[in-house]
């Protein structure tokens, strides 16, 4: 199986074309079984954030999956031309996408680089492909591997605590205006991640007020609930209330899923009158957008959008190392991963191998017993039957042993990807799960060569830190095992 | 009178200025990150105001008055918003501060010196009842630096606004203050500047009140008092109009900068205009001494 990597991030497009390029949380289901019937045979996670929206596929190596097509699907659906997003898209393959993966886990290919909600949103991806049933054995692997290596790397490189999150960055931006926010009103349209994250720095500076307004009120109770946010000091609001609410604010966080603009120039100019000439801070940290640019042309009213924070540098040279240490450890567990990756690729082809060689023995001893004929009883019959077997069988694994020796000992990505090229081309292998499947008992063993009896090679890769990277035995939650049985 | 060493010194002066203002939109623009030599320069230029203000308070004067004619105030002022200015830039996020007041140092330290050359005109302190002139004049010039400063705050605060606005450098943004911390300067100092300016009008009223023959009838028309007054009214729809809605931010900045210069005005006033004390009736009575032929004390 080859893994492949098309979409767009900050890096290749502005935010105006993302925003009509993203597939929200929900247009995400629709969009995977989209994914299942275009490309039949494919494994697909689609990432969606505010930065990028990427395809993640895992296909055959027989059957490469063409970018153009994958572009007009997506052109299909959503208002971009196919024209646009072949210039503002990326494509990665194999050990590239692996570590652009990790990288985006990592955060450290974010806007605000080292930001911690990237890995959740990596998550969140992966289990809304579990639940579409387009996560397969390959992404079980790459994603599980993915979301435990950045993690432990932003743990252990001390990234976490030193996070330069949307939230850090977002009250960098207020502080331009504010001096402080004490005795300041905050107001937070939206109640997801990001709006948590944001509100949860904002409240340390002590806000006088924090109200939240969403479009579902128990999300906005539940954040508010998280926040401990009560009133009269703050807490949830009604969606009617939105208009009393930017009123009122002088921060105004905006991070919800809408598709269009919520604030509007139109709408918002008579409620800046209302303000009577008092800043209005407005943090739209939402993709789409939900604040028309022109607001940000109202006087009094200040804007920041997604955009501006990649203008943000941290210069904090204690934080530069992090990233550096993060990225050199992201950099050897996206190697391992690949790595892993191949040996799994060969471990299935050798499992091919020996199926193909186990029938061309088979057909073998069918053809020497019609020889035989009637010259035998049935109990010679038997045991000669019994012997060619066994022939065969001792045949086989001594022709496959020198092979797989040498299987097992190469080290290196490049030539594990050569002998399965070789291996393919050689004994014409198709690239497919099937074989597996028909020769294991137990379909979830099958997809790992670390523990396969049936191939018998026995890789063992260690991380550099010398543990073993995260148990790539498909995910753990119950209800989600039944996906991994689809596989 | 011409005097050398207060001419040399302002000259010396200005050109310490001239490098202090290099040195603060140099490091405005990022191009220098180190303050030592930021607040050296501007160490000296205020010392050494301060030191000529005292020296000629010292030699040039018989009373116990330290401002005896137009320069001295001038020093006065330049030291006391160059003390100012050393303070806020030794703040943190008050990188522009020190750029913005540069021109209003250098204009007054190049005032200072047309003041103690060719328009060299004393105080008529003999004429007057002294402690109301004290008051008046100290009033009147420390309430200007006050001004001073509200106006060099007001132009850092439309700077860092439109900075804001059109999301220039952002990430560089958090070394400014923020535009809360700029209004509240500006408005302190304005504070400030109307105090001390409405002290030094009403004592300046009781001296013409209580001194007949120092003023002109007609004189509440003459340049000076219509420009003085005109300034002091600025001041005070700042000062009182603050927390109105139509007072705030650009429109607060912009004010302390127009009160800033209509005081400038009463000054350019006073001193490009020998009868600017005269009202449409015309008296050649005034509170300056006419200018002394050179060569005497």
């Amino acid at each position: 199986m080859r893994f492949t990597l098309l979409g767009m991030n900050h890096r290749t497009a502005d935010v105006a074309l993302r925003e009509r390029a993203t597939l929200g949380a929900a247009d995400l289901p629709a969009a995977l079984a989209g994914l299942r019937s275009a490309f039949p045979g494919c494994e697909a996670v689609v990432l969606s954030t505010c930065n990028r929206t990427e395809f993640y596929l895992a296909h055959p190596a027989s059957s490469a999956i063409d970018a153009d097509a994958l572009r007009d699907w997506w052109a299909q659906r959503r208002p971009v031309s196919r024209d646009e997003l072949g210039g503002a898209t990326v494509e990665r393959e194999q050990a590239a996408a692996v570590r652009h993966l990790f990288r985006v886990a990592g955060g450290l290919d974010s806007r605000v680089v080292g930001e911690p909600e990237v890995q959740h949103q990596v998550k969140r991806a992966y289990d809304a492909a579990c639940d579409a049933e387009t996560a397969g054995p390959v992404m079980h692997q790459v994603f599980q591997a993915t979301i435990a290596a950045a993690r432990k790397a932003r743990r252990e490189t001390g990234l976490s605590r030193q996070s330069a999150s949307v939230g850090s960055v977002a009250l960098q931006f207020a502080r331009t205006v504010f001096d402080t926010l004490e005795g300041k009103t905050i107001g937070c349209i939206g109640a997801g991640e990001i709006a948590k994250s944001t509100l949860r720095r904002l409240l340390r500076q002590n806000p006088q007020k924090t109200w939240i307004v969403n479009r579902t009120p128990a999300n906005a109770r539940e954040l508010a609930g998280a926040m401990n946010l009560e009133p009269p000091n703050g807490g949830p609001r009604a969606w009617d209330d939105l208009e009393a609410v930017v009123v009122e604010s002088d921060v105004l966080i905006c991070a919800t899923g809408a598709p269009e603009p919520i604030l509007a120039e139109a709408w918002m100019r008579p409620l800046i009158r209302k303000r009577r000439s008092r800043p209005l801070v407005v943090l739209d940290l939402a993709v789409p957008r939900d604040v028309e640019e022109r607001v940000g042309g109202l006087k009094n009213v200040f804007l920041y959008n997604i955009d501006d924070l990649c203008e943000v540098v941290d210069h904090d040279p204690q934080r530069q190392q992090a990233i550096r240490d993060c990225e050199q450890q992201l950099a050897a567990a996206a190697s391992t991963c690949h790595r892993r990756l191949q040996h799994r690729d060969v471990g299935q082809l050798v499992r091919q191998l020996r199926h193909k060689m186990q029938s061309m023995a088979d057909q073998e001893q069918q053809r020497s017993l019609r020889k035989l004929g009637s010259r035998l009883n049935d109990d010679e019959r038997d045991a000669v039957e019994a012997l060619l077997g066994e022939l065969g069988h001792r045949l086989i694994n001594k022709f496959l042993h020198l092979p797989l020796q040498q299987l097992d000992a190469t080290r290196e990505d490049g030539s594990l990807g050569f002998y399965a090229a070789a291996l393919r081309r050689l004994f014409d292998l198709q690239d497919d799960e099937s074989t597996d499947r028909e020769d294991s008992p137990d379909a979830h063993n099958a997809d790992h060569p670390t523990t396969s009896e049936s191939s018998k090679i026995h890789i063992k890769t260690p991380t550099p830190g010398g543990h073993e990277l995260h148990s790539c035995s498909a995910r753990p939650p119950s209800h989600k095992d039944d996906n991994r049985a689809a596989d | 009178m011409i005097d050398p060493v207060t001419t040399a010194g302002i000259g010396l002066l200005i050109a310490l200025c001239v490098g202090a203002t290099v040195q603060s939109w140099s490091r405005l623009r990022g191009r220098s990150e180190q303050a030592g030599v930021l607040v050296a320069l501007w160490s000296a230029v205020g010392l050494g105001a301060l030191a000529l203000f005292v020296w000629r308070w010292i030699n040039t004067s018989d009373s116990w008055q330290p401002l005896h004619a137009h320069v001295d105030g001038l020093l006065l002022i330049t030291a006391v918003l160059v003390a100012a200015l050393l303070y806020l830039t030794t703040t943190p996020r008050w990188i522009g501060v020190a750029a913005f007041g540069a021109p209003v140092v250098l204009l007054l330290l190049l005032w200072s010196f047309c003041a103690a050359t060719w328009t060299y005109r004393p105080f008529r302190l003999d004429t007057l009842e002294p402690v109301w002139t004290g008051l008046h004049l100290a009033c009147v010039y420390i309430g200007t630096a006050t001004a001073a400063l509200a106006a060099v705050a007001g132009t850092l605060y439309l700077y860092v606004h439109r900075r804001i606005k059109h999301k220039d450098d952002v990430e560089h943004l958090d070394r400014f203050a923020s535009l809360e911390k700029l209004e509240s300067t500006v408005q302190r100092s304005a504070a400030l500047g109307f105090a001390l300016l409405t002290v030094g009008l009403a004592s300046g009223l009781v001296i013409m009140l209580g001194d007949g023959r120092a003023v002109a009838p007609g004189w509440w028309v003459s340049p000076k008092v219509v420009l003085a007054v005109l300034a002091w009214g600025a001041y005070a729809v700042l000062m009182n109009l603050r927390f109105t809605s139509t007072f705030r931010g650009r429109r607060a900045a912009y004010l302390a900068i127009g009160g800033f210069v209509l005081l400038l005005g009463v000054y350019g006033a006073v001193n490009a205009m020998p009868n600017a004390l005269e009202g449409p009736n015309d008296h050649d009575v005034n509170l300056t001494a006419p200018p002394e032929p050179e060569g005497r004390a």
